[in-house]
């Protein structure tokens, strides 16, 4: 029973494929099964993952959020502008600040969705172009570069907590990126299963009037979801500028471009657009399938410039293969819509 | 009126209720006592849907107090119903259909507790508990999806059970079950009762009223119209009148119309050994011009499925139909329609007609080609001709072309959705129980309209559940089960005494004898 | 009773037109009052029209999805591949007989092509696999972006010939071409959506597809249609971006991705579908490029219109929400 429902989402073929493209490339280079290679993916993948985490919520609560990646940014530099004008140089506070930043946010989102009963992808369309305009008018656009950077910032960015000489002393290590993530991964996981919090996004998404009557609060729901959403963003908004070390806050790669691109990669890990049901590990799958053509096509000899197209390919195949059997039960049970 | 009396578990009294100017209840009493299955009955519209939600705290009465176990309210919440043991079983079931069904079991008593983290072998447990009081087994871990609808409403009682209910509404909960499983439901209900709860079923149909009901309460238009207890139900057949007198208002008395001789001999569709696994197989059927064939059979029978594979929508794995001689597999919509084919669905308002959109609009869906010129270009002045002559001919009571057909009655929106097909000129018109929800003034001039179509030799395939419907206005009765048809009342058999009893028996017999092998 | 509530239903729907039409007009009057003929000079008033070709294309492609309850997030890839490709046969011809009319017609013809090949797939998928829209049109647009990407390196491709730089540049009477193209394509959507049995079907389709089906209206082919016209707009836009640009390059234009949407909407199209009309988007397309321009020439942080421009979004929507639910409220 438990397996013939897994093969009605996209995460199982994902996994196929995953495994089967890195037993290729495995075979064709061994530079791709080593420990440095796996330390290089988990930095890289930390923040999409954290991204992932959040849509992963909203989209389990049958929504759509496309604002995470200026809540991100709006909450990273605010933070780093605090420091900057007060002079606290910590990071625990850099994520402290730019949490709240990120909730306050959130909250908006929450607000504008459940008060005017908006579509969500329409509603966070709306606040994603606010904010970007309440950055600008608010903060300010100056790029602010890696010298003037406040230092635990760049630091973090840097750290390794775990560090590996090889044979021929070339050195390299487990970025400390891997914390905050798995925390957070770990978080998500237990709210999402073992929490009321979490059964009531699952039955939100199943049936909104069905989680009223069975007397779920859907207003502090979404309150919570929308809040968390954006704590979760601006975490990863302060990962990902102490990474590149450098700040302009509206032109980056984040804004605009890559909203899209983690809910796809959410999506291919088995989530449901239309709400009710995901799992951390599909989610985990699909940001990994993403990273993965991305950095390693290079070892079969093409250009990672074609990860993309991969990834689409991949995309499009398995809703193919899941729209089959859905199509079959359409017709048997004759459902028309 | 309602006097307290302790044995009662509930008791409403005078209980009015408006909608904006609406008054939907007016002044209605109301009492179940302990342990019994008490049913509550009266056409759509009649205030029964409105008593369970104040019942149930979810609307607010204006004037009336319900006593609810010897405690008295005049405002009742959500909350304190619950408290006091009130459970409903919603129509649509309310379930999450994408979770397992031990979560969805245990879920009300989860949120009730209020505790933040969730123990999921607590979940289980509270699952299994409800499931074994009611002797069911399930896989606690299936999704509801994966679940029979008679099962998915076993989890809705499951669920009910877990908050303790005293008094369990169940909003017509036989409508979607084949007859097998109504049993098993009516047997669950039954012993519900006896283990000392009460069962208020609400339902319209009468034969499983009269099966179960301890008493039956009848509303018609937001009143009491009457009621019926023990003993006046013990004689069926003078309760199914009375019954049928309180939700009506009315005797009524189907007379046969006078469509006895089909004029014409010309066959217009014949169906050899048509089959579609699982739904139906070995069809073999044939309907003459101007013939009004009816067809009955309990749902999942086959019937619906059937009409439809006729419509182009649900593909034949074997067998012929053959329209006017022509061989013919549809397997879409329009090629029916290009062959004569009609098809009025059986939902009407997700499936009949487009409800936010004007009569014109609905009239103009299926006439495209008709008001447009050969670029595609709609003639709005035709559309709109099209539309007024259609409300003329039909008689739909509306402020005009451009209403809504939301803001329509039922039966108003019924005349629309035969109007628009009626305009195609089809050689076969199917309806598929074309007058649920329809108020009697409405059935009546439908009736006489089908009788009009067949006069113009249009073959018609009326499918109902209503026997006596079927018999004022079939010329031939086709009896659906399991599948199959099990016997073609022809003309002579339909005019006969006792058929109504005759066919009710078949479409019930070989089921049940279906159940006796299963148990 | 009914009387009234088919008076609200009626002014609803003419309401969301109105309230877009008199803000239309304040905006334009206000621009007036505050910058005069600073902003409605030939010069500013040529530079809005030469901006909004390429992404009202983009919008209307749009428009026709959500108007049959879909979605494109497609758009911008498909714009992006059609105009790769076409780049690449323009200058593999001009690098071989340098014939520039012969690398023109096959670069339009590529590009348009290509566009409607994309929609086309896009629509197959939707229609003949019942998979939903967004799904499908978000694995297509990384999937047609990911193709561009792979074959360019990410690069632009550039160098076009003079002449078709010159269809970017070149006016009619001060009119630029590309906007008179658009004001056209534009004349004959609306005509198509308001007068013709397939723009009726459209809005049926996306009012209720159950019921459309059971009217024996073709719904896959239908909806094929629309995606595969929605390609074929986004391969125009494309070619103008590429006139316009003097460049092809995965990138461009992404922000037109969602301001789509967000024209869509505040020009009153219904994200479930089936009702919204072709003008409301077209005033809301004029309403933005003034909206921006405007700031541009008050020197404004260009930001800022993007503050004004969410604001009227939620504005919208909730409007919206007051009106449908009065009309729901009884």
């Amino acid at each position: 029973m438990k397996l013939k429902q897994l093969f009605k989402t996209t995460q199982i073929y994902v996994f196929i494929i995953l495994v089967l493209y890195c037993v290729l490339v495995s075979v064709v280079s061994p530079q791709f099964a080593t420990l440095e290679n796996m330390f290089d993916i988990v930095r890289n993948i930390s923040v999409s993952l954290i991204f992932a985490m959040g849509v992963m919520l909203v989209l389990i609560s049958d929504g759509i959020d496309v604002s995470f990646a200026i809540v991100a940014v709006f909450s990273a530099y605010a933070a780093i502008l605090v420091m900057k004008s007060t002079g606290i140089n910590n990071l625990l506070f850099a994520f402290a600040m730019a949490s709240a930043v990120g909730a306050l946010l959130g909250l908006f989102n929450a607000l504008v969705i459940h008060l005017f009963q908006i579509p969500t992808f329409i509603a966070t369309l709306g606040t994603q172009t606010m904010f970007i305009g309440l950055l600008a008018c608010t903060l300010g656009t100056t790029t602010i570069k890696t010298p003037q950077m406040p230092t635990c910032l760049v630091e973090f960015g840097a750290t390794k907590i775990l560090t590996i000489v090889d044979e021929s002393g070339k050195t390299y290590g487990l970025y400390a990126y891997i914390i905050p993530t798995a925390l957070i991964v770990g978080l998500t996981a237990f709210l999402l299963y073992k929490t009321k919090f979490g059964r009531s996004l699952a039955a939100m998404g199943n049936s909104k009037e069905a989680a009223r009557r069975a007397g779920y609060n859907l207003f502090k729901t979404r309150i919570i979801l929308y809040m968390l959403v954006g704590v979760y963003a601006a975490i990863a908004g302060v990962m990902y500028v102490a990474q590149v070390a450098w700040i302009a806050p509206l032109i980056n790669n984040l804004v605009g471009t890559i909203e899209l691109t983690i809910i796809a990669s959410v999506v291919i890990g088995g989530t449901q657009l239309t709400g009710g049901y995901g799992t951390i590990i599909g989610t985990i799958l699909g940001v990994i399938l993403m990273r993965v053509f991305s950095s390693t096509l290079i070892f079969l000899g093409l250009s990672s410039s074609w990860s993309d197209f991969f990834l689409g390919a991949v995309m499009v195949v398995c809703i193919i293969i899941t729209s089959i059997s859905r199509n079959r039960t359409r017709k048997k049970l004759l459902i028309f819509d | 009126m309602a006097e307290k009396d302790k044995s009662k578990v509930l008791c409403a009294s005078g209980i009015v209720k408006h909608f904006g100017g609406v008054q939907a209840l007016k002044g209605v009493d109301f009492e179940v006592g302990h342990s019994e299955i008490h049913c509550l009955c009266g056409e759509n519209g009649c205030g029964k849907s409105t008593l369970i939600k104040v019942i149930s705290g979810v609307h607010e009465a204006d004037e009336g107090t319900i006593l609810l176990n010897g405690n008295s309210y005049t405002k009742l919440n959500v909350r304190q119903s619950i408290n006091e043991g009130i459970q409903v079983i919603y129509q649509d079931l309310s379930l999450f259909s994408r979770m397992t069904v031990a979560e969805n079991i245990a879920i009300n008593k989860m949120v009730g507790l209020d505790k933040k983290i969730i123990s999921w072998k607590e979940v289980r447990r509270i699952a299994q508990e409800q499931l074994d009081r009611i002797g069911v087994s399930m896989n606690l871990k299936s999704t509801i999806e994966e679940l029979s609808i008679s099962n998915r409403q076993l989890v809705a009682i499951c669920r009910a059970l877990s908050m303790d209910a005293k008094i369990l509404f169940m909003d017509e909960p036989t409508t979607a079950l084949t007859h097998t499983e109504v049993e098993r439901l009516l047997a669950i209900v039954t012993n519900l009762k006896e283990k000392g709860m009460s069962i208020v079923f609400v339902s319209h149909k009468l034969d499983e009223v009269m099966k179960i009901a301890d008493r039956v309460t009848i509303f018609r238009d937001g009143s009491n119209a009457g009621k019926l207890d023990g003993k006046e139900l013990e004689n069926k057949a003078e309760a199914e009148k009375k019954l049928i007198y309180y939700m009506t208002g009315k005797d009524i008395e189907y007379s046969r119309y006078q469509n006895h001789e089909v004029k014409s001999n010309k066959t217009v569709l014949e169906v050899k050994e048509l089959t579609r696994v699982p739904h139906y197989e070995g069809i073999n059927l044939s309907l003459k011009e101007g013939e009004i064939l009816g067809i009955t059979g309990l749902l999942g029978s086959g019937r619906t499925e059937f009409a439809l594979s006729l419509f182009g929508l649900n593909k034949p794995d074997s067998g012929s139909i053959v329209v006017e001689g022509k061989d013919f597999t549809a397997d879409n919509p329009r090629k029916a329609i290009a062959n004569g084919i009609a098809l009025v669905p059986e939902e009407r308002q997700s499936q009949g007609v487009f409800m936010d959109r004007t009569i014109e609009d609905n009239i103009a869906s299926v006439a495209l080609n008709k008001i447009s010129d050969r670029f595609g270009v709609v003639q709005n002045k035709d559309s709109a001709k099209l539309a007024e002559d259609t409300i003329a001919l039909w008689n739909v009571k509306a402020s005009g072309k451009d209403a809504l057909v939301s803001q329509l009655s039922g039966g108003n929106q019924q005349k629309v959705a035969l109007g628009r097909w009626a305009l195609v000129n089809p050689q076969i018109l199917i309806l598929d129980s074309p007058t649920v929800g329809v108020d009697i003034g409405s059935k009546s001039e439908i009736y006489e309209k089908i009788q009009f179509l067949a006069k113009k030799n249009i073959g018609i395939i009326l499918i109902s559940d209503d026997i006596p419907e079927l018999l004022a206005n079939s010329n031939r009765i086709a009896v659906f089960n399991s599948g199959k048809i099990i016997k073609i009342f022809d003309e002579e058999e339909v005019e006969k005494e006792g058929v109504r009893q005759e066919i009710e028996e078949i479409i019930a017999i070989k089921v049940s004898e279906k159940g006796e092998n299963e148990s | 009773m009914k009387k009234g509530e088919r008076m609200l239903s009626f002014f609803k729907k003419d309401i969301k037109l109105t309230i877009l039409f008199l803000v239309f007009i304040i905006v334009a009057l206000a621009m007036l009052q505050i910058c005069g003929t600073r902003f409605y000079s030939a010069n500013n008033l040529q530079s809005i029209a030469f901006q909004i070709p390429e992404f009202a294309l983009l919008a209307f492609a749009m428009m026709l999805c959500m108007i049959t309850g879909g979605i494109d997030l497609s758009v911008v890839s498909i714009s992006g591949l059609s105009s790769i490709l076409a780049a690449i046969v323009m200058n593999h011809i001009m690098e071989g007989n340098g014939n520039e009319a012969a690398a023109i017609a096959a670069a339009v013809v590529t590009a348009l092509v290509s566009a409607t090949l994309c929609g086309f797939i896009n629509g197959i998928l939707i229609s003949q696999l019942h998979i939903l829209p967004i799904l499908v049109t978000l694995s297509t647009m990384i999937l047609y972006s990911g193709l561009a990407t792979g074959i360019t390196g990410g690069s632009g491709i550039t160098g076009y010939p003079a002449s078709f730089l010159l269809f970017g540049k070149a006016t009619i009477a001060k009119i630029p071409v590309v906007f008179v193209l658009v004001v056209v394509i534009a004349l004959v959507i609306c005509f198509v959506l308001d007068r013709t049995r397939y723009g009726k079907i459209l809005y049926f389709y996306g009012e209720n597809s159950v019921v459309s089906l059971f009217s024996a209206i073709n719904n896959g082919k239908a909806l094929i249609l629309t995606y595969t016209v929605s390609g074929f707009l986004c391969g125009l836009s494309g070619i103008i971006m590429m006139a316009r640009n003097n460049s092809a390059k995965v990138g461009y234009g992404d922000t037109y991705q969602l301001q789509a949407i967000l024209v869509c909407a505040i020009g009153g199209i219904d994200p479930n579908g089936g009702s919204g009309r072709a003008v409301g988007v077209c005033i809301a397309i004029i309403l933005l490029q003034i909206l921006q321009s405007g700031f541009n020439v008050l020197g404004y942080d260009p930001y800022l219109k993007r503050l004004v421009w969410g604001c009227v979004l939620i504005g919208v929507m909730i409007m919206n929400c007051f009106l449908f639910r009065r009309k729901k409220g009884k």
